[in-house]
């Protein structure tokens, strides 16, 4: 299971990072998205991947019993899934808002498309 | 409690600036009382810090490392100090730089949680943790950054928000592998725990850290962003970016490789490179640049250069000079771009070319900016000069005779980009005249950053003291994990 998890990161990886090197905003967004979720993947592989035990302590005990698979990695995903959302949605509306002014989906263009001297309307 | 308070009280000043939306007046007044907050708070943490040397709050009473720790070090109180007198300056500049229009939009419940989260960043004894104030950090300065939403300023603002995006993944995938190495997330349990990885895993994540947080400083070659996104809002922001953002990278390094990982071998070699290059290439940039706030954007990224070159040297002088050079740094190149702000509000332009004659129509701002340039430069007896002379000597003491040498022949570029501004932007004959001052307040608070750089220039004794302090707390590691954990273990 962890050899699929990884080879699945390292893929999620690879496609984040050739989109995002691609020259449209809109592959950016991909890529990004792509590669926080390849972190969160990588974070759950890295905590053991044991199914069909959850963490819980018996009665009786003070501590888990070994094997088990760490609750706490799962938590930092929960957050940092609700971090990346927050800003992969402010990064979509930036790119909206950059399409509206220069009606460019390169950034080159984006650059070329808006004059040095602009100035609020 | 008075290590949470310097977080919380921004924090609750922001949810109070929304429940204000449709009161301007009211919330230029909350914004100023929170500024003063903020740094009687810094004031304040500071004074308990100082006898103590460690002051710790464990969230909801967890023991260290399973609950979330806040740490006041000496580090850390006199960075909070610092951004409470950065605060308190930009909120007051705030209410004659910002717009009414970017006002309405929430520029200042923004505001309090950008400092809130760079508070919380200096305090956090949890890398999670850090990683959320990071984000909350970036997500108030990406706003922040494209409020009002002009042209240019979307341009900038995709500039800087992929290559941080970018960083935070890496940042996190460094968390990811950190925590399935050793267990922990807390500071000083990763200072125990470090030492039983495999050194060869150690330094390969130790790499994604320096790579995360070199970019969020601007260290060479991950700098790109910063001169392109930096002068395109108003310029009370980029102070705030210049003088606070950039740090909370630098400090974020000091923090991991003096704690978790080990200073020393391919990454000690890497750093002193990068640092040298930092220097120079910003340095040689902002010498061809033709406009007042990209030379200064510039100079911020040489200038990141000399504090990472003290970490990488490693010493426990290094360390002080670092922190020296951290607080040196963000009063007197924010207070540059508060000059900068002033006499782009005048001419309506921030580009050489354009300006000049500002020696006779504001002498005083004049004078604040030959104060403000000389010590940037490190002409003594400025805090530039105390700063660059301890960073310079702990080059030397451990016969880095190349580091010292680049430092010293960057410092000597930085002042000619300085004469430059000098000539054209203040000695220059005026194209047009230049219009008499609006307000008294704009100058305000650029002499109040002013007054504790010069106190720092002629009274040096209590910051050096500070600095060896904190030098000796950094290169001590083992104290600082005894307070968060209990002695006992």
């Amino acid at each position: 299971m962890e050899t699929v998890l990884t080879l699945m990161v390292v893929a999620l990886y690879a496609a984040g990072v050739y989109l995002m090197l691609r020259r449209s905003m809109v592959k950016l967004l991909f890529g990004l998205a792509l590669l926080s979720n390849a972190t969160n993947l990588l974070i759950f592989t890295c905590a053991r991947i044991i199914g069909g035990r959850p963490p819980l302590v018996e009665p009786g005990q003070t501590v888990l019993a070994a094997p088990y698979a760490d609750p706490l990695a799962q938590a930092l995903i929960l957050t940092a899934i609700v971090i990346s959302f927050a800003i992969l949605a402010y990064a979509m509306i930036l790119v909206r808002r950059g399409y509206d002014l220069g009606e460019a989906d390169d950034p080159d263009e984006l650059s070329k498309a808006i004059p040095e001297e602009a100035r609020p309307e | 409690m008075i290590v949470a308070l310097p977080v919380l009280t921004p924090l609750l000043i922001a949810a109070l600036m929304i429940c204000l939306w449709q009161s301007p007046k009211a919330r230029i007044g909350v914004s100023i009382l929170g500024g003063v907050l903020q740094l009687v708070l810094g004031v304040a943490l500071f004074a308990q810090v100082l006898p103590a040397g460690h002051l710790v709050t464990q969230f909801g009473n967890w023991p260290a490392p399973f609950g979330i720790s806040f740490v006041a070090d000496y580090l850390s109180a006199g960075l909070v100090l610092m951004t409470g007198v950065l605060t308190l300056a930009m909120i007051v500049t705030s209410n004659v730089d910002v717009d009414s229009r970017r006002r309405q939009y929430g520029f200042h419940p923004l505001f309090f949680v950008l400092i809130a989260g760079v508070c919380g960043a200096f305090l956090t004894g949890d890398l999670f943790n850090m990683f959320v104030w990071f984000e909350c950090t970036l997500l108030a300065s990406f706003v922040l950054l494209s409020l009002g939403g002009e042209k240019k300023q979307v341009r900038g603002g995709l500039q800087y928000v992929v290559p941080n995006l970018f960083g935070s993944v890496i940042f996190l995938s460094g968390i990811g592998l950190l925590y399935g190495a050793t267990g922990t997330l807390n500071f000083a349990d990763l200072h125990q725990k470090a030492s039983l990885v495999h050194p060869g895993l150690l330094a390969s994540i130790s790499g994604l850290f320096l790579v995360c947080f070199g970019l969020k400083a601007a260290v060479f070659p991950f700098f790109s962003w910063l001169p392109t996104s930096y002068p395109t809002p108003p310029p009370v922001i980029t102070a705030l970016f210049a003088g606070l953002l950039t740090k909370v990278g630098v400090y974020a390094l000091v923090r991991t490789f003096t704690l978790v990982f080990p200073m020393e071998g391919i990454i000690q070699t890497v750093l002193i490179t990068l640092s040298c290059l930092t220097m120079i290439i910003g340095v040689v940039a902002a010498a061809s640049q033709k406009d007042f706030k990209h030379i200064l954007a510039y100079h911020s990224m040489s200038q990141i250069g000399y504090m990472t070159a003290g970490l990488a040297l490693g010493t426990k002088f290094a360390f002080a000079a670092t922190v020296l050079y951290m607080i040196h740094h963000s009063l007197v190149k924010a207070n540059l771009f508060l000059i900068a702000g002033s006499v782009e509000r005048t001419s309506g332009s921030s580009e050489l070319p354009s300006l000049g004659g500002f020696h006779k129509a504001r002498p005083f701002l004049a004078i604040l900016f030959v104060l403000m340039a000389a010590s940037l430069a490190g002409l003594p007896p400025s805090s530039g000069f105390w700063s660059k002379l301890f960073v310079v000597q702990s080059s030397l003491r451990i016969e880095q005779f190349v580091v010292a040498g680049v430092m010293l022949a960057v410092s000597l570029l930085t002042l000619f980009s300085m004469v430059k501004v000098w000539n054209e932007v203040f000695l220059k004959e005026p194209k047009e005249p230049i219009p008499p001052l609006k307000s008294a307040v704009d100058h305000w608070p650029i002499a109040f950053v002013a007054v504790t750089v010069l106190l720092f220039g002629f009274w040096i004794q209590p910051f050096s003291d500070y600095a060896l302090e904190v030098g000796q707390q950094l290169s001590t590691p083992q104290i600082y994990v005894e307070a968060v954990l209990g002695v006992a273990r």
